[in-house]
């Protein structure tokens, strides 16, 4: 399984990291990939990580109406919904693609996003388009 | 490939968690095995000084052209960092930060962990490998004036400090002035004279009965208006400080007064009860801290001073008494301090009872005459904060930097918090809070404004004009030049990327975060591996 979770700067980094710190398990097959904004994040992206092979990804974004960049993650919002249409649309189910708000500091909602799109794999199964090594 | 052996890649000996999940050997041979990887060094505890002369040492060494640094996700390093690099000569946008500990180490089992490592590694020397000099630019600041937020005896020292170290200090207050709490009566007279001192200085400027209502620019560049009624005073300054009081009347149910009441009486003239319970918690859902605890302790403390046959309880979720604190709470327990320790918050039962639930002896009931806490409201930090830019924690109190490293700084350059601004803290503790922050904002003022680095460009040739990077920046940075094409001046643009994930034109990229570097570790990531 291969999830990818983009985290922003303001809000999903710091929450991974007070996750690490407190020795919070999730699966390791969440890798993550940083952001200096969820607003920076292209449905190019969202659909290139699909034809790479991987199953799931999601986006780690402030709360709104918090949001550092002020309306980032509104963007970002816009954004997942585009991408979560073309999957629809592809067949691949749009529930691949997920967007969470969370506050820096609430590290069991970084936890319990990555559990979430972990247990969306397992129900929806492995990306068709996934190269196995 | 003509990128082959252009990354360096450094390993932190802690990199690895402690105890050691990962080996950190294990990961400087997988490193060696990359493409695009030259040399590879192991350096000990590269964030201390000792480690960023090896780290220096490697930069200048020349044999790579970029760098990653697999260590720990503390988002300070990363600044140590590209410091060091700085110095070293090298474009600081060109080092890159893999964290293995926080997000691998810390978190996963053993052949996990490197696997996961290992991948980590891979996507960051993928991106690093893209990177390009990012542009910067210093500029003096414009403005080196400090301006304090708050009415507090914090901000009284604080200004008091930062006059004395001759910077220029506006103070922003919501009443007529400073203020001293009650809790602070014993050093009225030294504050009143410190108040009247500044209030002769040519160098510090008030404003009372006001509120910030708008900032823009940043360290060494604010403008802040400040509303005075229906007077708009427009501020330019070059840090600003949130040093607020605590409010002095915190909403509590009757049965359980704040602290500061206990602290008032022990230092006034009010009548003590005969046995006290406290409360010591920081608000977060029955959560404790170290300044929370020692402030509950210390009441107590001086409770049994004035009270020897008096009791007093402690009941807290944790004892939190680090280094010297230790033995000031042995000493505690000596004078008859009880401490507690319970599950969950302790609830009233009748009019003097508290059930509490300890992890040995179950459920207790203690019986005393008067019950406290440490918790005080918040001010209207959350609107400050809205203001300021400045992200909140979800539950409505402000996020630092680096709680424990540099505990001043709130993640937006150029603003600083005293550690103790919304809290009601004790004389020392503030003493110490504005000399740490006066340090701070004299160190930031005499430095030069960075400008530049995470920034966007723009290319010209594939700009049509079509404004939306104009419409949807929230900060108004982009505009259209004399060559009708769109220009994002580095000197406004804050980096966030919104812009460039819209252009249509995909004229814009963004320098650190570019769309093939971004694409790059997403491959790694998503194949599980680059090769």
């Amino acid at each position: 399984m291969r999830i990818i979770g983009f985290i922003c700067e303001h809000a999903g980094l710091p929450a991974a990291v007070l996750a690490g710190e407190r020795g919070m398990q999730y699966s390791s097959d969440v890798l993550l990939v940083r952001l200096p904004c969820s607003g920076r994040v292209d449905v190019v992206h969202l659909l290139r990580a699909f034809r790479d092979g991987a199953d799931a990804v999601f986006l780690a974004a402030c709360l709104e109406k918090n949001c550092h960049h002020i309306y980032g993650n509104l963007e970002a919002r816009k954004r997942v919904d585009q991408a979560k249409r073309i999957l629809d649309d592809l067949g691949l189910d749009g529930q691949r693609v997920e967007l969470f708000n969370l506050a820096s500091n609430q590290a069991f909602k970084f936890r319990e996003a990555a559990e979430e799109m972990v247990r969306r794999v397992e129900r929806i199964g492995p990306n068709p388009l996934g190269v196995r090594k | 490939m003509n990128d082959k052996g252009r990354v360096g890649v450094v390993i932190c000996t802690w990199a690895g968690g402690n105890p050691r999940t990962l080996d950190v050997n294990s990961l400087a041979e997988h490193a060696k095995t990359m493409d695009r990887v030259g040399p590879v060094e192991i350096i000990d505890r590269i964030c201390s000084p000792v480690g960023q002369n090896k780290l220096a040492a490697f930069f200048r060494s020349g044999k790579a052209e970029c760098f990653v640094i697999v260590a720990c996700s503390a988002f300070s390093k990363e600044t140590i960092f590209r410091d060091v690099a700085r110095d070293s000569g090298i474009n600081p946008y060109m080092v890159e930060l893999a964290d293995v500990r926080e997000q691998s180490a810390y978190v996963h089992t053993h052949d996990k962990a490197l696997e996961k490592a290992h991948l980590i590694i891979e996507m960051a020397v993928a991106r690093s490998s893209l990177a390009e000099e990012a542009p910067i630019k210093f500029r003096q600041l414009r403005s080196k004036r400090a301006l304090i937020i708050g009415d507090g005896a914090c901000a009284l020292i604080l200004a008091t400090h930062l006059r004395g170290q001759g910077i220029e200090v506006a103070q922003i207050a919501e009443g007529s002035g400073f203020m001293i709490p009650d809790r602070l009566e014993k050093q009225r007279q030294a504050l009143e004279e410190d108040i009247k001192r500044l209030h002769e200085d040519p160098g510090f400027a008030a404003f009372a009965h006001s509120k910030v209502t708008h900032l823009v620019g940043r360290l060494g560049n604010f403008s802040a208006l400040i509303s005075s009624g229906r007077v708009t005073h427009a501020v330019d300054c070059g840090v600003i400080v949130l040093a607020n009081e605590a409010p002095a009347n915190s909403p509590q149910t009757s049965a359980l007064a704040p602290v500061s009441d206990l602290e008032s009486i022990l230092v006034g003239s009010g009548t003590l009860p005969m046995s006290i319970v406290v409360l010591a918690e920081n608000g977060h859902e029955w959560g404790v801290d170290a300044g929370a605890f020692v402030r509950g302790m210390r009441a107590a403390m001086d409770f049994k001073n004035k009270r020897p046959n008096g009791k007093a309880y402690i009941i807290s979720r944790d004892i939190v008494s680090p280094g010297r604190r230790e033995s000031e709470q042995r000493m505690a327990q000596d004078m008859g301090v009880v401490f507690f320790r319970s599950e969950e918050r302790p609830r009233l039962v009748g009019a003097t009872d508290w059930v509490l639930n300890d992890q040995t002896l179950g459920d207790i009931t203690i019986e005393a005459e008067a019950a406290y806490t440490t918790h005080q409201a918040e001010h209207d930090s959350e609107r400050i904060a809205k203001v300021l830019g400045l992200p909140l924690a979800a539950d409505g109190t402000l996020t630092t930097l680096e709680p424990r490293l540099r505990p001043e700084e709130t993640m937006r350059r150029g603003i600083f918090v005293c550690s103790s601004a919304f809290k009601a803290s004790p004389l020392e503790t503030m003493v110490t809070d504005a000399l740490s922050v006066s340090s701070r904002v004299a160190e930031a003022l005499l430095g030069q404004e960075m400008l530049g680095g995470i920034v966007t460009k723009v290319d010209q040739e594939k700009c049509s004009a079509c404004l939306t990077c104009v419409r949807s920046c929230p900060y108004s940075a982009p505009f259209i030049g004399d060559k009708g094409k769109a220009e994002i001046p580095i000197e406004d643009c804050q980096g966030c990327g919104i812009c460039v994930s819209l252009c249509p034109s995909k004229a814009i990229d963004l320098y650190h975060y570019s769309d093939s570097q971004i694409g790059a570790s997403v491959r790694v990531a998503a194949r599980g591996g680059g090769r």
